[in-house]
């Protein structure tokens, strides 16, 4: 068995009947074997390092096109350099955070070159005069399309061990102070294996993954792209956008190509619904899917069932869908629901868990959903805040170790620190384990704490969720210090004109469930609530956001004109740092002319 | 298709998204970003939209969409 991700490259260089299968936006299949995959892989590993990329060099990629990122990742790995996958810039009202943080990612990084696309490019060459670190933009297009015969690198002489650094994964959460995580090529291997095996019971010759998930995260990098190559599972892939734009496709293409894997978010669960008919139902036959995961953020217990009784009329199995936890810390998959049960679920004592830190099962309550339980060669365990491991039924932080567990931040002691203290992983979430089977509850730091009572925001924002009128996945909840204790503030996404009769209803709503008065109720039109790249609700920027009294500016600022503003400097700034970037390279003696115009830029 | 065509089409794609928007009165100069969708629901339009039209938008065009004049210059273009 591989020891490395290289060595996995070199293992799939023989399978030449299956592979990858990658769909454009018109589901037009390009295929790819794992042969051609490896070969390929070497072919752009030799033409990185005639770039002068080094063992160990960061290479930062902002691909959006899931073939041209899947070989150059490949192929950068294959030479030791070491990639760092950036969401690309979807929405333009918003360029000018996106590339605050990619520079932050960037710097943070120490990237050395950055990977994009031609389209990308215009917009993203103002990084070189931001990030000293960074010496060359590459488009794809010249890695794809370049000349075999005029690169004489080899990649013969490279050794990777396993504790070597395979790529590193900045988590999309942390804009402000980006923290990458290391994941080594045991990590990789570890949890590989952990998922493809253990997990989900594959078997290389009659199963088939299908993914839209955007290959920049952990889970669609990670359980889509590199386990499946490792397993030789074969993938198709449907690019993210096409989801997002026409949802029903995602299962079009299990029924298709008879998809036996696939793996979403909570609300990929919510849109399929959504958009399903009986039209559609009817030209379905999901009786192929063998495993449905849902994972990446928290699970409601409501959208999983419609999920489920909407398409069982398709014939989907309810032992398909599988609940699983993970985070990139701990390089993907922590645990996974058992393949051969429907999602479970528990309801708890509100009581007993605010109060008491305990999970006691009651008729009504907070429901949560079984995650399953951990892999071999790794632990789960729930500790309390004196770093003690509790028994069963006791709420406290989720602890993991094993060999998936990151070695750490990259160059960031005390993160790092922090993160692993006492040799286990420190998940800042919370949960308990009963009967085996552990439940997420909520994150540790996002705690809503009220005269000494603990609320679980997500329960708070579950129950707001259900007023007509409130946008369902788009209310945060977070408590922010008052004048003698913490208060409860609401921030709730609508489209609804009359937001007096509304806020009332939140109000209601809230005392009748908790007995809690919210401080004050937010509500903002559509968009108006923070939000990662892969769509989940930022609660740390919310707050934060909403004490400095800027939350839901930017986007009422971001009409037209201020977008067009945003665009044209970000151009200009571009401009100039190509031309000044050009000046370095090709004229030393030029480098005054480079101080005067990185002087006139900084004005 | 001339550009009432156009606007009806997108509320109509828009009904069908998410039956509780409403839109007011449309003209060339309404700008999208108005309308009170968010970014997941405008790509969700644009696809039913696509659907409806069989044509598809190139993702560089998509970005630079501001108001309903440039949504109907497009699709003119397109079909």
């Amino acid at each position: 068995m591989a020891k490395t991700l290289v060595e996995g490259l070199a293992a799939a260089g023989v399978v030449d009947h299956k592979g990858y299968t990658f769909l454009d936006d018109r589901l037009e299949p390009r295929e790819w074997s794992f042969a051609n995959i490896s070969a390929e892989a070497d072919r752009r590993a030799r033409y990185f390092r005639s770039l002068g990329l080094e063992k160990g060099d960061r290479l930062a990629m902002i691909v959006p096109d899931g073939e041209d990122f899947v070989l150059s990742f490949f192929g950068a790995v294959r030479a030791g350099i070491v990639p760092v996958p950036m969401y690309p810039p979807l929405a333009l009202g918003k360029l000018d955070s996106y590339i605050d943080t990619a520079a932050r990612i960037l710097g943070t990084a120490s990237a050395k070159m950055l990977l994009t696309t031609k389209q990308v490019s215009p917009i993203l060459w103002s990084l070189l005069s931001r990030v000293d670190s960074l010496r060359e933009i590459v488009l794809t297009e010249k890695v794809r399309d370049h000349d075999d015969a005029a690169i004489t690198t080899t990649i013969d002489d490279i050794v990777i061990e396993p504790s070597d650094p395979c790529f590193l994964q900045f988590t999309s959460g942390s804009t402000s102070d980006p923290k990458g995580v290391i994941v080594t090529h045991e990590n990789l291997i570890a949890n590989a294996n952990a998922i493809m095996y253990d997990g989900l019971d594959c078997d290389p010759e009659t199963d088939r993954g299908v993914s839209w998930l955007p290959l920049y995260h952990d889970m669609g990098l990670i359980g889509f792209v590199i386990s499946p190559l490792v397993a030789h599972v074969p993938v198709v892939f449907i690019p993210t956008l096409s989801f997002v734009k026409r949802p029903h496709i995602w299962l079009d293409v299990v029924n298709d190509y008879r998809g036996t894997i696939t793996f979403a978010p909570n609300f990929a669960f919510g849109l399929a619904t959504k958009r399903a008919n009986e039209k559609r139902l009817a030209q379905l036959d999901l009786s192929c899917l063998r495993v449905l995961g849902c994972g990446a953020e928290p699970i409601n217990p409501t959208t999983m069932r419609a999920f489920v009784e909407t398409f069982a009329a398709a014939g989907f199995s309810p032992n398909a869908l599988m609940p699983c936890y993970g985070m990139a810390e701990a390089t993907l998959a922590m645990a996974f629901d058992r393949l051969d049960r429907p999602m479970t679920t528990l309801t708890i004592d509100r009581d007993r868990y605010e109060g008491d830190k305990v999970a006691e099962a009651s008729d009504q309550g907070i429901e949560l959903v079984g995650c399953g339980a951990t892999f071999p060669q790794h632990d789960v365990a729930i500790m309390n805040e004196h770093g003690e491991i509790v028994a069963d039924g006791q709420v406290g932080e989720i602890v993991f170790r094993g060999p998936s567990v990151t070695k750490g931040y990259f160059e960031n002691d005390d993160a790092t620190k922090a993160l692993l203290a006492g040799g286990w992983l420190h998940t800042g979430d919370l949960g308990f384990k009963k009967d085996g089977t552990l439940y997420i509850s909520g994150r540790q730091k996002d705690l809503v704490i009220l005269n000494g009572r603990n609320y679980y925001p997500q329960s708070i924002e579950w129950e707001v969720e259900q007023i007509e009128g409130i946008r369902k996945g788009n209310v945060v909840a977070f408590s922010t210090p008052g004048a003698s204790s913490e208060e409860l503030v609401i921030v709730a996404e609508t489209k609804v004109e009359e937001k007096d009769l509304l806020q009332s209803a939140v109000q209601r709503r809230v005392h009748d469930a908790f007995g809690i008065r919210p401080r004050e109720i937010m509500l903002v039109g559509p968009g108006g609530l923070p939000k990662t790249s892969s769509g989940k609700l930022q609660r740390r920027k919310t707050k934060q956001l909403f004490e400095e009294g800027t939350l839901g500016l930017e986007n009422r600022l971001m009409g037209s004109t201020a977008t067009r503003v945003a665009l044209a400097r970000h151009l200009t700034r571009s401009a100039f740092a190509r031309f000044t970037h050009n000046i370095k390279k090709t004229a030393r003696p030029a480098k005054k002319l480079v101080d005067v115009v990185r002087r006139a830029e900084s004005r | 298709m001339n550009d009432q065509q156009i606007i009806a089409l997108f509320q109509e794609a828009v009904a069908e998204v998410d039956g509780n928007v409403k839109l007011g009165e449309m003209t060339a100069k309404t700008e999208l970003a108005s309308l009170g969708l968010d970014s997941v629901m405008t790509m969700e339009v644009i696809g039913v939209m696509e659907e409806k039209l069989n044509v598809r938008f190139p993702d560089e065009d998509l970005a630079t969409l501001k108001n309903m004049g440039d949504l109907t210059t497009l699709v003119s273009r397109l079909s």
